[in-house]
C-alpha cells in the first residue's frame, strides 16, 4: 500500500500552514510546512472526530479515552476529513469485531517526510486487523476533483451553446426575423439613396447626375427626369412607399420576435419548474426558496430577452453597421473615415462610461432593494412595533434607507446628465467635419449636394448600430450569468429510484444500520436500527434536535441515507418507484402548509377525484367537519394567503383529514397534534386511532400521553436509539423516557 | 432590572472558582466550583441515577459516563457570547452540551491562564481579518476575491455576493465564502481607497 495523504491549512493557533496528514498504514504523520510535528500509531487511535468550530475545524483522535488535537483546517477541507473519519471509524469498528488485532509497534519518532517509506512494508500486519478497503477513497477523491474541474470547464464553454440551442424549436421564427431584418435594412439604407437622387436630379440648381443618383437611374429608369414633375412625384411616392413598407416589416418582425420570446421563456420556466419538482429535498434545501423563485421568474425572463431581442438585435446591428460602412468606403473612403473615427472614439468613451456606471447602477439597485426590504421588515413586524411603541425609530430607519436611495440615484442621474451632452456633441462633431469636408468638395466640384447630404445622413445612421454592437459583450455576459444559474439546476441529476419497483405495500418496515447527516461532518443519526410490523404504531421521543424528524424524513424518502438501508416489505426503499411510494405513504406534519384555495381543494389534494361524501367523512373523522360547516362558505371557504385565516389547530385538522383521505399504508405523524389544546387533542386522538388502525404508523410527539397506545416507543438520544419498548416497559426501566414522563407530570401539576 | 439579576443565576467563572489547564491532547481542561443550582441538579441526578442503578443490575459503561458527567471538571469548549463586540469578555464555557459558566473577562485571570484561554479561542475561532482587497473578479454569478489578511494572502470565491456580505453594526463586515469560511473587515471605511472602491459595489 502506498502512502496516502490529506492536506490541511491551519496551525494550532490559527496561522496558515502547508499541512499534510499522511497515512502510512501503521502510522499517521502530521507535517506542517514540511516538518513532521506529530506522529501517531494507528492502533492506538480508538477513533477520529471532526470538531466543527467557528470557521475552523479540528481533527481529534481518541487515544486512551482522551481526545488529542491532530490538526486544524478551514471548512474547505472539512469534507475530506469527515469522510476519512467516517470510514476510518467504520473500519476500526469492524476490526474490533474480528478481534485479535495484530499489534505493530511503529516507531513514533519524528522523521522528515519523504524517508517514511520504511514503515510501509510493515503495514501488512495491520491490514489483517483493519479493513483497508476504504483507503481507495483518497484516490477517488482526487479523481472526483479532477472530474469536477473538467466538468466546470465544459459547463462554462457549453453555456452559450446550450442557450442558443433553446432556440432550436423556433427555426422558422428565426429565419423570418432575419429575412425581415435584411429587407428592412435594405430599405433603411435605400431611403438616403433616393434622397440623394431627389436632390441632385430635381432640386439642385445645377442638374447633374452624381454616382448615387446614377445607381438609382440605372435601377429604376422610370425615376429619371424625363418628365421632371411627374418623375419628382414618383420618387417621392416611391420613398413614401418604402417608409410605409419598412414600418410594416418592422411591426411583423417585432410580433414574431415577441411570440418567440414568450415561448422560449415559457419553455424554460416549465422545464425549470419540472426539474425543481423532480429534485430530491436534499438538492432543494441547498437553495433558498427565494433563489429558486428568482431563477424561475427573472432569470428565464433575462435569457429569453437576450435570445429574442438582444442577440438578434445585436447581430442585425452588426450587419447593418458593416453594410453602411462598406457602402461609405465604396463611395468615398476619405469621407467614410472622417465619419467613423470620431464615432469610434465616442463608442470607446461610452463603453468606459457604462463600465463605470454599471457599478453605480448596481449600487442604486442594491439601495433600492434595501429600502424595500426595510419596509417589508417593518410592516411584517408592525405588531411588535406597535406593542413596544417604537414607531418613531422605525420611521427614522426607513427614512434613512430611503434617503440613501435618493442620494445614490441623484448622483447617478447627475453624472449621466453631465456626461451625456458632451458625448452627443462629439458624435455631431464627426458629422460636422463630414459636412465641412463635403462642402469643400462640393465647391471644388468633386461632389454634388445630394452626395454631401447622403454622407451626412448615413453618418447619423451609423451611430446606433455601432453602439449596440459594442454592447453585445456586456449583454452576453449578463445573460450568461442568468443562463449559468438556470443550467446549474437543469443539469442537476434527477433523483431517480435505483430500480423502479412497484409493490403493494403491506406495512413491514425494517431500518438497518441507518446513518445520516445533513452535513458530512455532523452525523444526526448513527447506526440506527428499528423494525415495525404491519399495523404497529412506533412512538418516537427525544429532545429537540435529536433527529426524530430526520428519521421520519428518511422513512418518507425525502433524503437518502448516507449508509444503511430502509426496507419496506423487504424491498429497499431506494428501489421503489416514486408514484408507488407516494401513493402509499402519508404524512401529517407539525407545520402544515395549506395551499391557497378552498378547504375542499386542500382536503382533496391527496385524492383529487374524491367524492363530496368521502371528503365530509374524512373531515368528520378528523374533527374538522364541525368547524368547517359553521363557516359561511362551508367547504368552499377560501383559505391561504388571501382567504380565511385558520388557527393552527384548524389547519392541523384539515391536514389530518387530508391524510385520512389519502389512506396511506404507512403513516408518519410528525408532531401532528402539538398545536392543539388538550381538549381538542383528546377529541382528535380518536380520529388518529382510526387513522392509525391497521397501518404502520410512526408518530413523533412531545406530549407523551399521545403515544401511550404505541406498540413500541423509541427514545432517540445522542444520535442513537437509546431506549425502546412499550410505555409500561420504559416506565419500569426508569430511564430517559421515565424522566420525561415524570417531567411532564410535574408540568401538569404545576399548571394546575 | 434588579429582579432579572436576582432570578437568573448565571454562574460567572472567576480565578476564585475556576482553574484552567491544558490536557495532553492539547484541549482545554477546567475545574470549577459548582454553583448552588448546579449542585442541586447534580444531587438530583445522582439520586435518580442511584435509583436507576438499583433497578438495573449493571451497566458499567453508563455508570462511568454518568460519573464523569457530573464531576465539576473536564474538557471544556469556549464560545463567545458577543464575538464582535467583546471578543475577550463574556465567554461561555461548555462541557459537552451544558454551559458550565461564563467568564466575564479574560483579564480577570492571571497571565498563564489568559494565554491558555487566548490560545483556545484562537483554536476555535478562525475568521481572518481582511486588511486589503487586491482584486474582486466577477464571473457567472460568483465573485473571486484575492485579499490580504492578518493571516496572510488568501483567495476565495463567494456565491451570491450581495447576500454573503453581512453588515455587522455600522462599518464592520462579515464575508462568507462558498465553503462557509468567514472573513471579517473590522471597519471598511478605513481600508485603502482601492479596496473600498471594489467593495462599494456590494454594500
Amino acid at each position: 500500500m502506498s502512502k496516502k495523504e490529506l492536506q490541511f491549512n491551519l496551525g494550532v493557533d490559527g496561522t496558515l500552514v502547508q499541512g499534510r496528514f499522511i497515512y502510512l498504514g501503521t502510522r499517521i504523520d502530521v507535517a506542517e510546512n514540511g516538518e513532521v510535528v506529530k506522529s501517531y500509531c494507528v492502533l492506538d487511535i480508538e477513533k477520529f472526530k471532526v470538531e466543527a468550530n467557528i470557521g475552523i475545524c479540528s481533527l481529534l483522535a481518541k487515544i486512551n479515552g482522551e481526545y488529542h488535537i491532530v490538526c486544524n483546517f478551514s471548512n474547505k477541507y472539512s469534507t475530506h476529513f469527515s469522510v476519512f473519519t467516517k470510514y476510518f471509524n467504520h473500519a476500526k469498528k469492524k476490526a474490533k469485531g474480528v478481534g485479535g488485532v495484530a499489534r505493530d509497534t511503529a516507531s513514533g519518532g519524528a522523521d522528515v517526510v519523504g524517508s517514511s517509506d520504511v514503515v510501509v512494508g510493515a503495514s501488512g500486519a495491520v491490514s489483517e486487523g483493519i479493513d483497508q478497503s476504504w483507503l481507495q477513497l483518497f484516490d477517488e477523491d482526487e479523481d472526483v476533483k479532477e472530474e469536477e474541474r473538467k466538468k466546470d470547464a465544459s459547463i462554462r464553454k457549453g453555456t452559450f451553446g446550450k442557450m442558443v440551442r433553446l432556440m432550436r424549436g423556433y427555426r422558422k421564427h428565426v429565419a423570418a426575423i432575419v429575412g425581415l431584418n435584411i429587407l428592412t435594412y435594405i430599405i433603411i439604407v435605400g431611403i438616403p439613396f433616393f434622397n440623394t437622387h431627389l436632390i441632385d436630379s430635381f432640386l439642385s440648381p445645377i442638374y447633374e447626375q452624381s454616382d448615387v443618383s446614377l445607381v438609382i437611374t440605372n435601377l429604376f429608369p422610370f425615376l429619371s427626369h424625363s418628365d421632371t414633375l411627374t418623375a419628382f412625384f414618383m420618387v417621392i411616392g416611391f420613398m413614401l412607399g418604402l417608409i410605409f413598407i419598412r414600418s410594416i416589416l418592422h411591426g411583423i418582425r417585432n410580433l414574431v420576435n415577441g411570440l418567440m420570446g414568450h415561448n422560449i421563456a415559457r419553455d424554460l420556466r416549465q422545464s425549470l419548474f419540472n426539474k425543481v419538482q423532480a429534485l430530491s429535498i436534499k438538492n432543494f434545501s441547498k437553495r433558498s426558496t427565494g433563489a429558486i423563485i428568482n431563477r424561475t421568474v427573472s432569470d428565464t425572463e433575462r435569457i429569453s430577452r437576450f435570445l429574442t431581442f438582444e442577440l438578434v438585435h445585436a447581430i442585425n446591428q452588426v450587419i447593418l453597421a458593416v453594410l453602411i460602412l462598406a457602402l461609405l468606403l465604396w463611395l468615398n473612403w476619405v469621407m467614410a473615415l472622417i465619419i467613423v473615427v470620431p464615432l469610434l472614439i465616442v463608442i470607446f468613451a461610452l463603453n468606459r462610461y457604462f463600465k463605470y456606471m454599471r457599478k453605480r447602477y448596481n449600487k442604486q439597485w442594491a439601495a433600492g432593494s434595501k429600502s424595500t426590504n426595510t419596509l417589508v421588515d417593518i410592516l411584517s413586524g408592525i405588531r411588535v412595533v406597535k406593542v413596544f411603541g417604537t414607531e418613531q425609530r422605525e420611521v427614522e430607519r426607513f427614512v434613512k434607507t430611503s434617503e440613501n436611495l435618493r442620494d445614490i440615484s441623484e448622483s447617478n442621474e447627475k453624472i449621466w446628465h453631465y456626461i451625456h451632452p458632451y458625448l452627443m456633441a462629439l458624435v455631431f462633431i464627426g458629422q460636422f467635419i463630414a459636412l465641412y469636408y463635403g462642402g469643400v468638395q462640393y465647391f471644388a466640384g468633386n461632389m454634388t449636394i445630394g452626395e454631401v447630404l447622403f454622407f451626412y445622413i448615413v453618418a447619423g445612421m451609423l451611430f446606433d448600430p455601432l453602439v449596440n454592437a459594442a454592447n453585445l459583450p456586456r449583454w452576453m455576459a449578463e445573460s450568461m450569468t442568468s443562463a449559468n444559474k438556470i443550467f446549474e439546476i437543469l443539469d442537476e441529476p434527477d433523483y431517480k429510484p435505483k430500480d423502479n419497483k412497484t409493490l403493494e405495500i403491506e406495512g413491514q418496515v425494517d431500518i438497518n444500520n441507518l446513518t445520516f447527516g445533513y452535513k458530512p461532518y455532523k452525523t444526526i443519526l448513527n447506526d440506527v436500527s428499528l423494525s415495525a410490523k404491519k399495523g404497529d404504531m412506533i412512538g418516537i421521543v427525544g429532545k429537540t434536535g435529536a433527529g426524530k424528524s430526520t428519521l421520519v424524513s428518511l422513512i418518507m424518502r425525502l433524503y437518502t441515507p448516507d449508509s444503511g438501508e430502509i426496507l419496506l416489505d423487504d424491498v429497499n426503499l431506494q428501489d421503489i418507484s416514486e408514484d408507488c411510494l407516494r401513493a402509499q405513504l402519508g404524512m401529517v406534519m407539525q407545520d402544515n402548509y395549506l395551499f391557497s384555495g378552498s378547504i375542499l381543494e386542500n382536503i382533496s389534494y391527496s385524492k383529487p377525484d374524491a367524492t363530496e361524501e368521502e371528503i365530509i367523512a374524512a373531515a368528520t373523522l378528523a374533527n374538522a367537519h364541525e368547524f368547517i360547516i359553521k363557516l359561511e362558505d362551508g367547504y368552499n371557504t377560501i383559505v391561504g394567503e388571501k382567504g380565511y385565516t385558520l388557527s393552527g389547530g384548524e389547519r392541523q385538522r384539515i391536514s389530518i383529514a387530508r391524510a385520512l383521505l389519502h389512506n396511506p399504508k404507512i403513516l408518519v405523524l410528525d408532531e401532528a397534534t402539538s398545536s392543539l389544546d388538550t381538549e381538542t387533542e383528546k377529541d382528535i386522538q380518536g380520529a388518529l386511532q382510526t387513522l392509525t388502525k391497521d397501518r404502520t404508523t410512526f408518530a413523533i410527539a412531545h406530549r407523551l400521553s399521545t403515544l401511550r397506545h404505541s406498540t413500541k416507543i423509541v427514545v432517540i438520544a445522542d444520535n442513537k436509539i437509546a431506549e425502546s419498548g412499550t410505555h409500561e416497559q420504559l416506565l419500569n426501566h426508569k430511564g430517559i423516557y421515565y424522566n420525561l414522563v415524570q417531567a411532564q407530570k410535574e408540568m401538569l401539576v404545576f399548571n394546575k | 432590572m434588579e429582579s432579572i439579576f436576582k432570578t437568573s443565576k448565571i454562574n460567572y467563572l472567576t480565578p476564585e472558582n475556576a482553574q484552567f489547564s491544558k490536557t495532553e491532547g492539547g484541549l482545554l481542561y477546567c475545574k470549577w466550583v459548582e454553583s448552588e443550582q448546579q449542585k442541586a441538579k447534580r444531587k438530583e441526578d445522582e439520586k435518580k441515577f442511584a435509583k436507576d442503578k438499583a433497578s438495573k443490575k449493571s451497566d458499567k459503561g453508563a455508570d462511568k459516563a454518568k460519573d464523569e458527567c457530573d464531576k465539576p471538571e473536564g474538557v471544556v469548549k469556549l464560545h463567545r457570547a458577543f464575538p464582535f463586540v467583546t471578543p475577550t469578555e463574556y465567554i461561555s464555557v461548555f462541557k459537552d452540551d451544558d454551559e458550565v459558566g461564563i467568564i466575564k473577562d479574560i483579564m480577570l485571570f492571571d497571565e498563564t491562564t489568559r494565554q491558555l484561554l487566548g490560545a483556545e479561542l484562537k483554536r476555535v475561532y478562525f475568521s481572518p481579518i481582511i486588511t486589503k482587497i487586491n482584486t474582486i473578479k466577477e464571473r457567472y454569478g460568483f465573485s473571486y476575491w484575492e485579499v490580504t489578511t492578518d493571516k496572510g494572502k488568501l483567495d476565495f470565491a463567494v456565491a451570491d455576493t450581495y447576500r454573503n456580505i453581512i453588515k455587522l453594526g455600522k462599518n464592520r463586515l462579515k464575508i462568507i465564502d462558498q465553503d462557509a469560511n468567514r472573513y471579517e473587515i473590522s471597519d471598511y471605511t478605513k481600508l485603502d481607497k482601492g479596496s473600498i472602491k471594489m467593495l462599494e459595489m456590494y454594500i
